[in-house]
């Protein structure tokens, strides 16, 4: 199998590595989101998946879920009820939006009322984002509560070798990461949008080692690819799946970045390897990781703006889909940016849920789509 | 709006109605330093530092009394702030960014020396840095961490033993960020903060809360609901936002005087009350007959909202040598106690029983999401202590949203097939 053909297998079937961890008898962790520092969970010994997926079906939760929730926390919760995930030793939610709080409580709820026979130990990981001194402390407290309930998972001892190891192995993927990205990033793009997310999502589901030597392999002989297309950049709700960026490079575009944990913002900063492990790991996630509580706004608006100012961006495409409450927010100011620099920036506001909207997700693209194609011929 | 039955209501509105003006003189005109915050903010350590609270559901009312919503809204549209986005919250910011001439109501709010708000939902961090901005004033934050222990009978064990009941560090936390919050105002106003000021207000605060402690207990225990509980209701949360007052306490007593009289003279609002409702949410502002239109036909009279009873319930603090955390203590948890399970289910369900509740109806807000969680948990554990739930899919604050109609039907079939 090629590299990239086993990035596709873990991208979309979520759960592979870890049915082979747990075969192995390595206890798994399911994580949500993005805050959750995944070293912690492998310095424990155990192997850590992001719960994730795309379902048509939360009929299991919706009982107790009410609809307006996020799709990505009502597939959560609902596989949590079914046991779709698997044995988990520990769910850890982070308190980085108020709905992954919501599922905390959720799920806590459903144990308590005797509904949740299959729901696994629940952990909330109290990380704030205000970036204040005081929610700093706060948050390296919790870090050190979480790493020692994770030790607890298979009775070993807190040590700050295996932290540091962790970290060297993080950072390893990380940079290789990095690599993948900066071949989307070149001009003419060398890495297509589909592919990127299938390359870098994985990373979420694999063995961290196991990613870094496939990703090393696909790095070394990279596939010779180069999108001569309107380069596109998607910010706005997180994408747990491609079905955006296909529509997009179906239609002739190609999608070299997206400010999203997914996507561009999945590797971010190496944690410093050389300072007190665990003090570097939080420092890692509460400081680098995008996410909804980010504050100040010029904070969460940072990379999107640094991103734009390398000046090799055509058009802007801005996901809103209907459940969204908090986008629209920064949707008038990020459009303002656009128009600010040399080079105006087209962009399109896409109001639709990408995953149920089928035939008409092209539809609604192919305009603004097919003009930068054209603006981009007669330049 | 429907006519009043207490002197009470007469009072609290004629009062509003001077506090406005002598808070129309002293921020308007007299350019005094005033905070603007949301309802979850601690506003008694503004009422202790004598700085005037402009709260922001209140003027979010003020602008909707004077029918500005709209055309607000549609401003904040032409902005490219797009329709679904909460309004409940941000009617004010929308005050202050689109400009309304001569039509704003007052001429609009004036820049505020700060602005506070709780870190609750994700959105409010966004309405008040916008709104911070638009005036170029300082903005403080109050973070809310995430809460794991959860004993059942917070309206309970709150009252004097908080600080076994919160765990330590969010308490902690909290606090100290009061603090942080206190050292700021007396920054950019210039006024003194008094640990012995504030124990003042918080006790007159409690006096409050005692008295309507009292008028919950009646209204529940007496043979049928003795004065509609919407105007129960609207009553004690105009006095509410005077808390920590002489005024507000004497208020509360000459109310429970009323309707102990009331009690005791065998009035009912419904003399043929046979079905007792409970009504589950924000208030249906826009529709205040709605709470009345099956007491006639079916003898279904709603004996229960929210107010009065959450005042005692969630402000009530004993033991206040340290007033600040024992006003930590007050918002650490206080948006969980109404919206997450299982707080605000245990509560619902305790409050029934205590109500002799026959039904629930409860309304799910379309559109202020993190404010319609928890509903279905709700739900189910009323279900399960036997009593049945209509739950309404509708916005609070659109009346366009509301089918009369069709949610007169919903009624009738839970009320004749349901409870019947
Ligand atoms: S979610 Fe609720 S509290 Fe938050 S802004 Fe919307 S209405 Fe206000
Ligand atoms: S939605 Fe909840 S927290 Fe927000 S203002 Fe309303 S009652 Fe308060």
């Amino acid at each position: 199998m090629t590299a990239l053909a086993t990035f596709e297998r873990h991208y979309r079937d979520r759960c592979l590595a870890a049915a082979a961890a747990r075969a192995a008898g390595i206890p798994v962790v399911g994580i949500v989101g993005n805050t959750v520092p995944a070293e912690l969970v492998r310095a424990a010994g155990c192997f850590p998946l992001t719960l994730s997926g795309i379902s048509n079906d939360t009929r299991v939760g919706d009982e107790f879920m009410e609809p307006f929730f996020e799709p990505e926390v009502r597939y959560i919760f609902d596989g949590l009820l079914r046991g779709a995930f698997g044995e988990l030793a520990l769910v850890i939610v982070p308190r980085t939006s108020d709905q992954y709080f919501k599922l905390f409580l959720y799920l806590r709820e459903v144990v308590r009322i005797g509904r949740g026979e299959r729901v696994p130990p629940v952990y909330l990981y109290d990380l704030l984002h205000t970036r204040s001194d005081r929610s700093r402390r706060y948050g390296l407290a919790r870090t050190r509560e979480l790493y020692e309930r994770l030790c607890e998972i298979r009775g070993v001892a807190q040590d700050d070798d295996a932290l540091r190891a962790a970290i060297v192995d993080a950072n390893q993927a990380r940079r290789a990461m990095q690599a993948a990205i900066e071949l989307r990033e070149r001009v003419p793009c060398a890495l297509s949008g589909v592919d990127a997310l299938a390359v870098l999502g994985a990373a979420r589901f694999m063995d961290v080692n196991e990613y870094r030597r496939t990703l090393e392999s696909f790095l070394a002989e990279p596939p010779v690819s180069s999108y001569e297309r309107p380069r596109i950049l998607i910010k706005g709700f997180p994408l747990n799946h491609s079905a955006l960026h296909e529509a997009i490079e179906r239609l002739g575009g190609v999608v070299v970045a997206e400010d999203d944990w997914w996507g561009s913002r999945s590797a971010g900063a190496l944690i410093d390897e050389n300072g007190a492990p665990l003090e570097a790991i939080f420092e890692k996630y509460f400081r680098d990781e995008p996410g909804p509580r980010v504050h100040s706004d010029a904070l969460r608006q940072r990379w999107f703006r640094a991103r734009l100012a390398r000046g090799d961006i055509d058009g802007v495409v801005f996901y809103v889909p209907p459940f969204d409450d908090l986008i629209g927010w920064e949707l008038p100011s990020d459009r303002a940016l656009l128009a600010q620099g040399t080079r105006k920036i087209p962009d399109f506001v896409l109001r639709m849920e990408v995953g149920a909207a089928g035939a008409k997700l092209d539809e609604a693209l192919r305009p603004f789509i097919e003009g930068l194609s054209r603006a981009r011929e007669t330049a | 709006m429907l006519e009043k039955q207490l002197e009470a209501s007469r009072i609290a509105a004629a009062r509003q109605r001077e506090w406005f003006a002598q808070l129309r003189r002293d921020v308007f005109e007299n350019g005094q330093p005033y905070v603007l915050a949301n309802v979850d903010a601690p506003g008694d350590i503004f009422q202790s530092m004598g700085i005037p609270v402009v709260p922001n559901q209140w003027w979010a009312a003020v602008v909707a009394s004077r029918g500005m919503s709209q055309f607000y809204f549609d401003g904040m549209e032409r902005l490219g702030y797009q329709r679904n986005l909460c309004r409940y919250c941000s009617a004010g910011l929308a005050s202050t960014m689109v400009d309304a001439g001569d039509k704003a109501p007052w001429g609009g709010l004036p820049k505020p020396a700060l602005l506070v708000t709780r870190l609750a939902c994700d959105c409010m961090q966004r309405v008040f840095s916008l709104w911070a901005k638009a005036f170029n004033a300082p903005l403080f934050l109050i973070e809310s961490t995430g809460v794991t222990e959860m004993p059942l009978r917070w309206w309970e064990d709150c009252r004097a033993d908080w600080e076994a009941f919160h765990q330590t560090r969010r308490l902690d936390h909290m606090t100290e960020q009061f603090y942080d919050l206190i050292a700021l105002t007396e920054e950019v106003t210039g006024r003194a903060f008094s640990a012995a000021r504030l124990r003042e207000v918080l006790e007159l605060a409690n006096a409050q809360q005692e008295y309507y402690d009292e008028i919950r207990t009646m209204i529940a225990e007496a043979p049928r609901c003795p004065i509609r509980i919407a105007e129960a209701q609207g009553t004690a949360m105009i006095a509410q936002w005077h808390r920590g007052t002489e005024w507000a306490v004497e208020h509360a007593k000459g109310f429970r005087d009323e309707i102990a009289r009331r009690v005791n003279d065998g009035i009912a609002v419904c003399p043929n009350e046979r079905i007792r409702l409970m009504w589950i949410g924000a208030g249906l502002w826009h529709k205040a007959q709605f709470y009345q239109a099956f007491e006639e036909s079916h003898g279904a009279v709603f004996t229960w909202a929210e107010y009065p009873s959450f005042g005692p319930d969630a402000y009530l603090r004993y033991r206040l040598e340290e007033p600040v955390r024992a006003l930590a203590s007050r918002y650490v948890a206080i948006r969980e106690w109404l919206h997450d399970p299982p707080w605000a289910n245990a509560w619902y369900v305790h409050e029934a029983k205590r109500n002799r509740i026959d039904g629930a109806v409860m309304l799910v807000p379309t559109n202020s999401r993190p404010s319609s969680t928890g509903s279905l948990f709700i739900a189910h554990e009323l279900e399960k202590a036997g009593i049945p739930v209509l739950l309404l899919w509708a916005d609070m604050v659109d009346p366009n949203g509301w089918d009369d109609r069709k949610i007169h039907a919903q009624m009738v079939d839970f009320l004749e097939k349901r409870i019947g």
